[in-house]
């Protein structure tokens, strides 16, 4: 379902993205892990279509989003870290907006509308303009709205910052759901703990360079350090071992 | 002392880093605003100097009243624009600023922050202001051949004149904001656009500007010396500042230590008494506005104004288009913000279609038929400068208001091309009901022959069609769309090249009319018929200005979207 090919992206001589290869099929969910500023926004960006890569490919479906946007974000689904909406819209016309824009009919925006509206416990707030809702609200109502238009192809950037305990778990029973339904999904996140219990493989992304890639299973082996917390495993692949010399400091 | 620093700190860094640390296109952008601005200082005292020597050559010492009654008039526009401009800015400053949170959760002193509000709202709501009238008192103090004491006076008046409406200004926000109701806190902007509209009004109608237009009003020289001669009013302390420096424009006479003290006194008054208003009902404004946004908000299906347009725009479109036009028009009618602004497009119909109306009917008395076809021919163009007054405060700004949410449009399936023509489509219907309006009852009032209607109806189609163009495509080729930019106004570069191109586009269609209406116009005074060569250049020339206008708009939207699509 998303198949990038040698992905380049550079800014000026830094190479944010530096040749990387993936394919992601469908009923998989895989997580995209990586320190900070080493390449995992920029990579979603360019998937979405919101960057143009400096070479490489990148299909969705069969779409080229470079050169087909269109199409392939018709099958597209995106939820960002920070669920920034249009905060003059109540609930429910961010919704009717969804489904105009992606040509949903009527029918649809009624029953898978109202459906996710309930799943994400948004029902009674329908009426409510965006700009009251809180940061978890706000994401509950943008996962409403990709669930309704149910897209074969959803990409995540850190989709669980500033969700309840009970917003989070409705979101990873979804996405297990979706997931057994044949989505394919996409998802950078920074809690490993999740990344492991959730994704079916995982890709570990530093200096722009796709390092490690498999099941967890197979990055503990990657690492040498089998039996291992997958914390450990993240810093010993990305070199941030030194973090548990300054730890041991501290507690000194 | 320290704390004001420390306030201020963040506005200084800002300021330091652009001048130091900015690209070249900010540099190039600084330039250009500067050029212009000095284009408009040396044009403002180059055509100052040839009125007031104009003036001067009247009878008796006319020219002189009249210069310094000018003077005083302007200062009062001046008075009440500022008053205006400190009432909008305090609301922003004192109660819905960014950085409030940030002080007001610090051990500051109340005492600081009032004045280091006061003092931000002071200067961003006045240095405009400031600046634009500087060259009409510079070319005053030129043209009277003044002494240094006058241009070393000149900027510390000017700057104490313009504290006290921005004093006012900041006392009448702490008391709206402390007696209107919190759930109406929002709604304040309306009352301050009506409360506009009727200060605009009444100052309209106490100047009646179409006296001027009326040469028997200048017959009777002694009810026009004594009208002249009746001071503005004693009591605004615009009159105070006139007061202060007409004395040293070799005029002689006055009292301007008099006047000084009244205008230092009055400006200590209003900040002692706002710092007692903020201390006693600050907070409590504070805390309103923060609960502002309880309130209900109209559900377009429940109100006859949202059903009407919900029915006609579905009868015309479907899908993406229709989903981002209707959001449009929620989110336009939800900020409360925009309301004001249409308050006051109010009050330029209606004084526009006034001072038409105003003019004097009788034309063949005084006036020939020709004078009345060019005011007619200058009028489309004068309703083409209207609209595009009104477009730069309504259109210009729509794609940046998308702001950070304009993620949404990106990533999904609308081309960009979709979603400018829907942004132009929303705003050409109404600029174009208002110019028709303008144009086609402005034309009643000046009872020109139907074949001018047309050509104005058609002209004002055109027009208004590549100003609306011109705004999207500008507004989305400088386009931001961070946080910080959503719901600000203009800045000055884009809204200056906006208006430059869009008074060019202007300018070259009335241009390019001007050989077939005089043509017409002359068939129609000699009654003879038009050769086939005449007619031939007549339709060139029109086709000519459809040509141009469709250029501009299809030039616009192009680069609007190659530059919406390069995003990154």
């Amino acid at each position: 379902m998303i198949v990038i090919d040698h992905l380049v992206k550079r800014y000026n001589d830094y190479a944010a993205v530096n040749d990387i290869s993936l394919e992601i099929k469908a009923g998989e969910i895989f997580g995209f892990l990586g320190p900070n500023g080493a390449g995992k926004t920029s990579t979603i960006k360019m998937i979405m279509g919101l960057m143009k890569p400096t070479s490489g490919t990148i299909t969705i479906d069969g779409h080229d989003i470079q050169k087909d946007p269109v199409s392939a974000k018709k099958v597209l689904g995106y939820v960002p870290d920070r669920p920034i909406l249009y905060e003059k819209l109540t609930a429910w016309e961010y919704m009717k907006f969804i489904a105009g824009l992606y040509g949903l009919d009527n029918k649809e925006l009624q029953d898978r509308g109202m459906k996710y509206l309930g799943i994400f416990e948004l029902s009674e707030w329908i009426n409510e303009l965006v700009e009251n809702f809180s940061h978890g609200m706000k994401q509950r109502l943008n996962l409403s709205a990709v669930f309704m238009r149910n897209p074969s192809v959803l990409v995540l950037d850190e989709p669980l910052i500033g969700l309840d305990p009970r917003g989070a778990r409705l979101f990873k029973e979804m996405l297990h759901a979706s997931r057994n339904a044949g989505m394919c999904i996409f998802m950078s996140t920074h809690i490993l703990e999740i990344a492991e219990q959730l994704c079916d493989r995982l890709a570990i992304i530093h200096k722009g360079n796709v390092i490690a890639d498999g099941t967890s299973d197979e990055l503990r082996k990657q690492a040498a350090l089998s039996g291992s917390g997958f914390e450990q495993v993240f810093l010993r692949l990305t070199g941030g071992e030194e973090v548990v010399n300054i730890v041991k400091e501290l507690e000194t | 002392m320290n704390e004001l620093i420390s306030i201020f700190s963040p506005q200084w860094w800002t300021f330091k880093n652009r001048l130091f640390r900015s690209s070249w296109t900010a540099y190039i952008k600084t330039a250009i605003i500067l050029l212009l601005g000095a284009g408009f200082w040396a044009s403002a005292l180059h055509y100052l100097t040839i009125l007031l020597t104009k003036l001067q050559g009247m009878e008796s010492n006319v020219g002189n009243i009249i210069a310094l009654k000018g003077l005083s008039l302007l200062m009062m526009l001046v008075f009440f624009l500022l008053i205006f401009s400190s009432l909008l800015a305090s609301i922003n400053n004192f109660y819905l600023s960014h950085d409030l949170p940030v002080i007001l959760s610090s051990p500051v002193s109340w005492g600081s922050v009032y004045l280091s509000k006061w003092l931000e709202t002071a200067v961003k709501s006045s240095w405009m202001i400031v600046l634009a009238v500087m060259p009409v008192f510079i070319a005053f103090g030129l043209f009277y051949k003044s002494s240094a004491v006058y241009y070393f006076l000149l900027l510390p008046v000017l700057l104490a004149f313009v504290l006290v409406p921005a004093g006012i200004g900041v006392f009448i926000s702490i008391f709206l904001m402390a007696v209107v109701p919190a759930k109406r806190a929002k709604n304040i902007f309306i009352i301050l656009g009506l409360v506009t509209l009727i200060l605009l009004f009444l100052l309209f109608r106490f100047l009646r500007p179409e006296r001027l237009a009326n040469p028997e009003w200048f017959a009777n020289m002694t009810i026009f010396l004594s009208e002249m001669k009746m001071s503005v009013s004693i009591f605004l302390p615009s009159m105070w500042a006139t007061e202060i420096l007409t004395p040293f424009l070799n005029t002689g006479g006055g009292s301007p230590i008099f006047f000084a003290l009244l205008l230092m006194f009055t400006l200590g008054v209003l900040i002692i008494f706002g710092s007692w208003l903020f201390n006693a009902f600050y907070y409590k404004g504070l805390v309103k506005a923060q609960q502002a946004h309880s309130s209900k908000p109209f559900i377009m299906e429940e109100q006859f104004l949202g059903k009407l347009f919900s029915r006609i725009i579905s009868f015309f479109l479907r899908g993406s288009r229709k989903a981002l036009i209707v959001k449009d028009f929620i989110s336009f009618f939800r900020n409360i913000g925009q309301w004001s602004q249409m308050l006051l497009l109010f009050a330029i119909i209606i004084i526009y279609l006034f001072s038409i109306k105003a003019l004097p009917v009788e034309w063949g008395t005084f006036l020939s038929i020709r004078l009345r076809y060019i005011i007619s021919f200058l009028n489309i163009g004068l309703v083409g400068f209207v609209i595009t007054a009104v477009a730069s405060r309504l259109v210009l700004p729509s794609i940046d208001n998308e702001g950070p949410a304009f993620w949404i449009i990106r990533v999904s399936p609308v081309s960009m091309k979709k979603f400018l023509w829907s942004k132009f489509l929303i705003a050409f219907f109404p600029l174009l009901a208002l110019a028709q309006i303008l144009i086609i009852i402005s034309n009643i009032f000046l009872g020109v022959k139907i074949w001018f209607m047309f050509l104005g109806i058609i002209t004002c189609f055109l027009l208004v069609a590549s100003i609306t163009g011109l705004a999207i495509g500008i507004g989305a080729y400088s386009a931001s769309f961070s946080e910080a930019r959503t719901g600000k106004e203009q800045s000055g570069f884009k809204g200056t090249v906006y208006m430059l191109l869009a008074f060019a586009v202007i300018a070259v269609t009335i241009a390019l009319e001007f050989t077939p209406v005089s043509g017409m116009f002359l068939k129609e005074i000699s009654n003879a018929a038009l050769t086939l060569k005449s007619w031939i250049i007549i339709s060139l020339f029109l086709l000519a200005v459809i040509v141009l206008n469709f250029f501009v708009i299809w030039m616009a939207m192009r680069t609007g979207r190659k530059k919406l699509l390069a995003l990154q």
